[in-house]
């Protein structure tokens, strides 16, 4: 995994759970890339919320997912924003539609290729990255072939 | 490339289709058909005050505060319309918004009868101004001043998602504190609006064609506007050559294709179309205002989940629908168009959604010229824009439309009758507005 870990800032290693979003983090933590999915309509929901946007339940099915998905758009940040992402520079940060969650998509990071090969539609594979005894981060690289 | 004047899908789908490949002739009254007749804006109100502090770079205002830019530019206001702030009883605000209790104690406000803002950033700007016309219209107020505040001296919005400790960059307006909905985004360096509108901007390219040439026009030309005004706080010219050795911020965006990071305070005065008539300067009326959009376009930018359909989108294809269909007018109609240019993919995004071309043409468009002042068929950011004169948040935006339609602008549309006024694609709420002489 070190070969993928990104250097960021102590300030970018928390998250800040929900009940709501607890179990995706815990999963995580398992190396379970898991979505939301609406118990009563079956509509996925990414990022976790408290109710379906399409029924207003409440109910909620966690799934766990394949951890595969395809590159929806990505920028190559070149520049820190702020001073937690100077070492990281250049990373790709990637919009990924979620094979097993149709409709969803995350905010995630594509690692292990360089940056100037990612393209949209390329298919990647989530890799868990351990950024701290409590956190572990879901990023994605290109797929291995079949 | 000809003003397409295409039609606007809102996304929605289900809803009749308004106005064709036209908004105008008697849209509005089709669509305000009797029980509504009643229930609009439409000219009741006017613009007729506008007041600005200088323009500052960022952090360069000090040692002024904002509460005292806010009140200067009020009176400013006030003053151009020939009130005073004995008469001034409403404040409307977005973004940020601003104290009311400490302004109106400042300033010494007689009695304030109506105070509202509109949430989410820079979406809110037009809409602003639309909260001060329904609170005329309704009776709620007289005599509303609508204020925008910017001191970025500790507050750097480019970094708006990062968290406080983060060495004194963050922490805008959305993100005093971290939030389960930030992590999402954070834990993945998406720290400010740039990285993830650079994003939108792939997905267009992806999907159209679109290319950083294009891009690049809309800076170029933003930058032709500016450089001819004495407010500008950008005086040089920028070529092909310039947008493209400069340095890459979030790819495929570079430094010009974002806004530049400012201080000030605009303040806008509105009243019923009656008193309009009889102050100092002429009205401009107001003929349409909306702001709102697709609950599903969401927290857009910071969660990336919008439909599929409008993804590439600005998120305005309802609000154009609602502001044209209320001012009865359509694309081609529009003499200037002042479009919130946070970043310059987000132009050619709004001239689509606006029908001013159609839906994944944009680019082609303005690499034709058509945004061009003096020459092209629907001039662009006359003022400079976000991008090159100040950023404000699209106050300059409405200063600017309203001097084109007073026929005082520096980069004057001969004859301009109609401008088109929108607030920041981004996050819902989101706005436009429609003004006239």
């Amino acid at each position: 995994m070190d070969s993928s870990a990104l250097a960021f800032g102590d300030e970018l290693k928390h998250v800040h759970p929900d009940v709501w979003t607890k179990t995706f983090w815990d999963s995580a933590q398992e190396n379970r890339l898991v979505a939301c999915r609406c118990a009563d309509c079956g509509t996925f929901r990414m990022p976790p919320t408290a109710l379906c946007w399409k029924c207003r339940s409440r109910e909620i099915e966690w799934v766990t997912l394949p951890g595969t998905g395809a590159i929806y758009t990505f920028t190559i940040s070149r520049h820190p924003m702020a001073p937690a992402a100077r070492d990281a520079i250049p990373y790709v940060i990637a919009v990924v539609s979620l094979d097993g969650a149709p409709g969803t998509r995350l905010i995630s990071n594509i690692v292990g290729t360089a940056a100037e090969d990612v393209r949209i539609d390329m298919k990647v594979e989530v890799i868990f990255d351990r950024v701290s005894p409590e956190l572990t981060v879901p990023r994605f690289r290109p797929a291995k072939e079949g | 490339m000809p003003r397409a004047g295409s039609a606007v899908d809102d996304g929605a789908g289900d809803r009749p289709h308004v106005g064709g490949g036209h908004f105008g002739g008697d849209t509005r009254n089709h669509v305000n058909c009797t029980v509504m007749t009643e229930r609009t804006i439409y000219r009741k109100t006017a613009i007729v005050g506008i007041g600005a502090t200088p323009y500052y770079r960022r952090g360069k205002s000090l040692p002024r505060t904002p509460v005292e830019m806010a009140c200067s530019a009020s009176i400013a206001a006030l003053d151009d319309a020939g009130l005073s702030v004995d008469e001034l009883d409403g404040l409307t605000f977005y973004s940020h918004g601003s104290d009311a209790a400490l302004i109106a104690q400042t300033l010494g406000i007689a009695e304030l009868r109506f105070n509202a803002g509109i949430t989410g950033g820079g979406g809110g700007s037009a809409g602003a101004v639309g909260l001060a016309a329904a609170a005329i219209v309704a009776g709620q107020a007289n005599v509303v001043v609508t204020l925008l505040t910017l001191q970025q001296a500790f507050v750097r919005l480019g970094a708006q998602y990062a968290p406080q400790e983060a060495a004194g960059v963050g922490s805008g307006v959305h993100t005093h504190v971290p939030t389960p909905e930030r992590d999402f985004c954070l834990p993945f360096g998406l720290l400010g609006p740039g990285q993830a509108f650079a994003m939108l901007a792939r997905r267009h390219m992806h999907l159209y064609g679109t290319r950083r040439e294009h891009f690049a026009e809309v800076a170029i030309s933003t930058r032709a506007n500016a450089i001819r005004r004495p407010t500008s706080l950008t005086r040089g010219p920028l070529t092909l050559d310039g947008y493209f050795s400069a340095r890459m911020i979030a790819d495929p965006l570079c430094l010009y294709d974002f806004c530049l990071e400012s201080d000030g305070a605009v303040a806008v005065v509105t009243t019923t179309a009656e008193r309009a008539r009889d102050l100092k300067r002429p009205p401009v009326y107001i003929l349409g205002c909306a702001h709102g959009g697709n609950g599903r376009w969401g927290q857009a930018i910071t969660w990336m989940n919008m439909p599929d359909d409008y993804f590439a989108s600005s998120g305005h294809r309802p609000i154009a629908r609602r502001v044209y269909a209320e001012a009865g007018v359509g694309p081609a109609d529009i003499d200037v168009a002042l479009l919130y240019d946070h970043f310059t993919p987000m132009v050619i995004v709004q001239l689509e959604d606006y029908g001013f071309c159609p839906i994944g043409e944009g680019g082609n468009f303005v690499a034709d010229g058509n945004i061009r002042w003096g020459t092209g068929s629907i001039p662009v950011n006359t003022h400079g824009g976000n991008l090159s004169e100040a950023y404000l948040m699209g106050m300059t935006h409405i200063r600017e439309a309203v001097e084109q339609l007073r026929g005082t602008a520096v980069n004057q549309v001969k004859d301009a009758e109609l401008a088109l006024v929108t607030g920041g694609p981004g996050d819902v709420p989101t706005s436009g507005m429609i003004l006239g002489r």
